[in-house]
């Protein structure tokens, strides 16, 4: 390697480090490329949103995992990290403006809602931020992690098209900085709510009422339901939930040709087995703790 | 990233299916580790005896004889041996003295016996020259029995197959040289005949028209030879005629001559004394002219007998030497000349005969070559199988005196104490590592069949789609106590699973020792 190659390697280097790290923290994401929206809008009126979204009875930590949610005090850190970076992922390619990302799921799997539910978790734990998780899809099982009953009004009833109030189908979860929209109690009525322009109007106005808003949508599994595929064309982006050891890859590459390039942001392995469980579990040494305990016992 | 994903792609998902369907892969080792266990308690015990054969073929004998005799050829011995041995004489001879049938015992059930001793029978090569007889039975006295009744069987029979063979095979080349000895034959009379039979042999046309010439050139020498002798009689005969009658003659005038020569001298002599008409001088004139008529009537007369060419002389041939050796010579030649027209006549009859053969031999020439090719390869086949046999009568000589292979019981068989093949402990064991790897065993091979997605290097790499993240499952129940509860209860389980193994084989070795 020459001289004047290795100076230019260096001067990259510098360049690499004088650069922030895209995403790596919390604070620096808005400060590091304010958008129009934001610069529009103002500090003062986004410190008013997110202060109305403070819960003021916010759920405890051994309640978070209890009910399989993250929480950065969790015995899960490492999947709480997760999510992290996966919310990192959708801050990049959305350039730091608010968006609508759809989760969906290759087959009827429970885990795509578990995914949604905690990126929108992992939205709410930045405290410039808030989140809005919308559930499109009568499988999830949100409501039950929420502890939001099943007689509360949601989307459906909203789409149903009584009049009823925006805010009366939007839940706080005693999560701060988290909203949540049950799918409501008007499931009968099939794929006629999703195409209607009165959903397209809805997630509109949901965006842009706050610019610091981050919409989740847990949609039902695409190629499965006309509504996966009406939602998706609202959304800016989806994620396919991938569940471990249930997909083919035909399923998947069927799904994401659905999706499209321009809109798939990516595919999540979901419910990984934990191998370092089998670490510990089977360890010599447990076995020998085992061994002298049963003595006792 | 690590450094082989493809190693990668198969064990992480193979150790997250253990660790998903953990229960089941503790269950599985549970009763695989148990099951061996209790197919180790059932397993009916099995005795062994052997024997061991040394078969020598290096000894002195070999090398001494290397080239000059083919030493038998032992193989593998071990397949001939099994082959032997498992053949319906033995297996009816070893079931009889092993005691396995009694004389109620059927045909049938007997197949059925050696069908199972066949079975229960091993015959292998250990090293060069070992061949080792084995035999499982459930009765060690049995085991015993059965192996050297094989054994002895088998060092008879190797030792008489062995003479037979080289036996056989000398009588085979003794056939062979005594039919090529009959084709040899055949094919030179054969060829005699069309040679012709006087000349005998087998001689080529060339060696025919070399013969032939010499004889003519030794021919025209003869004739040669005949005209000149011819010509020395015919000379010889002139002379003898022209002697006879010139010698007398001139004898004779020669006689009158040297008369007439002392008369002249007289009559000079007279002459000086006397007159011519002194009578004396008279008469001898008279005397003289008259020998002189004389000697002229002796010339006319011979010149007459010469022109004639009768012998109009009479006296006695003998009185005249030359004649005598002249008619010694006549009937010398004579003689000679008779010998070389015999010689001449032999020897043209013989070129005849010849000039006879060569014609016969051209046109018969194809079919003669052809003999002649067969006659030659029979003839050193002929000569060849000749050595062979000699080589052959050598071997067999060999085998005879049993000097060239010896058969001997290297390790003769005894009477097995503790039961062989696979133990108890092998069973816990085997029944132990079975258990840990069938399982996984048995994932790895339902995840071959089942291609889902378990990596996301599949999704990466393979499909080329982007992957955003790999979450790991979150129990259900999020409190971590009771993960740890699960997996505490797996481990005992297998505990107590090596208990229990460990009891039964501690009881069972008891249980073998005690009685």
């Amino acid at each position: 390697m020459s001289k004047i190659e290795q100076a230019l390697a260096k001067v990259r280097e510098r360049g690499e480090m004088m650069r922030p790290a895209s995403g790596a923290g919390e604070g620096d994401v808005v400060s590091r490329r304010p958008s129009v929206a934001l610069a529009a809008i103002g500090e003062a009126e986004l410190r008013r949103s997110r202060a109305l979204m403070e819960d003021p009875d916010p759920m405890r930590a051994e309640e978070f995992t209890r009910r399989r949610l993250i929480h950065p005090a969790s015995a899960y850190s490492d999947i709480g990290e997760t999510f992290r970076e996966l919310r990192t992922r959708v801050l990049q390619r959305a350039q730091d403006r608010n968006c609508t990302v759809m989760v969906s799921s290759v087959v009827e799997d429970p885990g795509s809602s578990f995914v949604a539910r905690n990126l929108a978790i992992a939205f709410a734990f930045d405290t410039r931020k808030t989140a809005l998780l919308i559930e499109c899809s009568a499988h999830s099982d949100s409501r039950a992690a929420f502890g939001v009953p099943a007689s509360g009004m949601g989307l459906t009833d909203y789409l149903n098209g009584d009049g009823l109030e925006l805010e009366r189908i939007i839940h706080a979860v005693q999560i701060p900085r988290l909203r949540y929209v049950p799918i409501g109690t008007q499931m009968g009525l099939g794929a006629d709510f999703f195409t209607s322009a009165r959903w397209r109007a809805l997630l509109m106005e949901l965006k842009q009422r706050y610019p610091d808003r981050y919409l989740v949508v847990d949609a039902p599994p695409l190629g499965l339901s006309a509504d996966a595929g009406a939602t998706l064309a609202e959304c800016d982006f989806a994620i396919l939930v991938v569940p471990y050891g249930k997909v083919t890859q035909a399923q998947l590459s069927v799904a994401a040709k659905a999706v499209g390039p321009q809109k798939l942001l990516g595919v999540v392995l979901n419910d990984e087995p934990r191998v370092q469980d089998l670490n510990e579990g089977l360890s010599p040494r447990a076995f020998l703790r085992d061994f002298l305990r049963f003595g006792r016992n | 990233m690590t450094p082989n994903p493809p190693l990668d792609q198969v064990i992480r998902p193979l150790l997250g299916d253990v660790v998903r369907h953990r229960r089941a892969v503790v269950a599985g080792f549970v009763v695989v580790s148990l099951g061996a266990i209790l197919l180790g308690l059932v397993w009916p015990k099995v005795y062994t005896a052997s024997m061991t054969v040394y078969v020598d073929d290096k000894n002195v004998v070999q090398p001494l004889m290397q080239g000059a005799a083919v030493t038998t050829e032992v193989g593998d011995r071990a397949k001939v041996a099994r082959e032997v041995l498992t053949g319906r004489l033995f297996m009816s001879q070893v079931i009889e003295s092993a005691g396995m049938a009694g004389p109620s015992t059927t045909e049938a059930q007997k197949e059925l016996l050696a069908e199972d001793l066949k079975k229960r029978m091993a015959v292998v090569n250990i090293g060069q020259n070992l061949i080792k007889i084995e035999y499982r039975d459930a009765d060690p006295q049995r085991a015993y029995k059965v192996v050297k009744r094989f054994g002895d069987l088998f060092i008879s029979d190797a030792l008489k197959t062995q003479s037979n063979e080289a036996d056989a095979a000398f009588k085979f080349i003794d056939t062979q040289v005594q039919e090529y000895f009959t084709k040899v034959v055949e094919f030179e009379k054969r060829l005699k005949d069309l040679h012709g039979t006087e000349t005998g042999g087998v001689a080529t046309l060339n060696e025919i028209m070399t013969r032939s010439k010499a004889l003519q050139d030794v021919a025209e020498k003869t004739i040669l030879e005949l005209k000149e002798a011819e010509n020395k009689k015919s000379y010889l005969e002139r002379q003898l005629a022209g002697e006879s009658a010139v010698s007398v003659s001139v004898l004779r005038e020669s006689q009158y001559m040297g008369r007439i020569a002392e008369l002249e001298a007289d009559l000079e002599r007279l002459r000086l004394d006397y007159h011519d008409t002194h009578p004396d001088v008279i008469r001898v004139r008279g005397q003289i002219s008259e020998l002189r008529d004389i000697v002229a009537e002796e010339r006319r007369r011979r010149e007459l007998a010469a022109r004639s060419g009768r012998r109009t002389d009479d006296l006695p041939s003998e009185v005249n030497p030359i004649y005598q050796k002249l008619r010694g010579e006549i009937i010398e030649i004579t003689g000679l000349i008779e010998t070389l027209q015999t010689r001449l006549a032999e020897m043209r009859h013989r070129i005849r005969e010849d000039q006879g053969q060569i014609s016969r031999i051209n046109s018969n020439q194809g079919l003669i070559d052809e003999i002649r090719r067969d006659y030659e390869v029979n003839r050193d086949i002929y000569q060849d199988l000749l050595k062979r046999r000699e080589a052959a009568r050598v071997s067999r000589r060999l085998d005879q005196d049993k000097k060239d292979l010896t058969f001997r019981i290297a390790e003769p068989p005894v009477v097995p104490r503790a039961p062989s093949g696979v133990r108890f402990m092998h069973f816990a064991l085997g029944g132990l590592i079975l258990g840990v790897l069938v399982p996984p065993g048995v994932l790895l091979g339902l995840q071959q069949l089942d291609q889902r997605i378990r990596s996301g290097a599949t999704i990466q790499q393979q499909m080329g789609l982007p992957l955003l993240a790999v979450i790991p499952h979150m129990p259900a129940i999020g409190v971590q106590g009771t993960a740890a509860v699960e997996w505490r209860g797996l481990r005992r389980v297998v505990l107590a699973t090596l208990a229990a193994i460990a009891v039964v084989s501690a009881i069972k070795a008891v249980w073998v020792t005690v009685p």
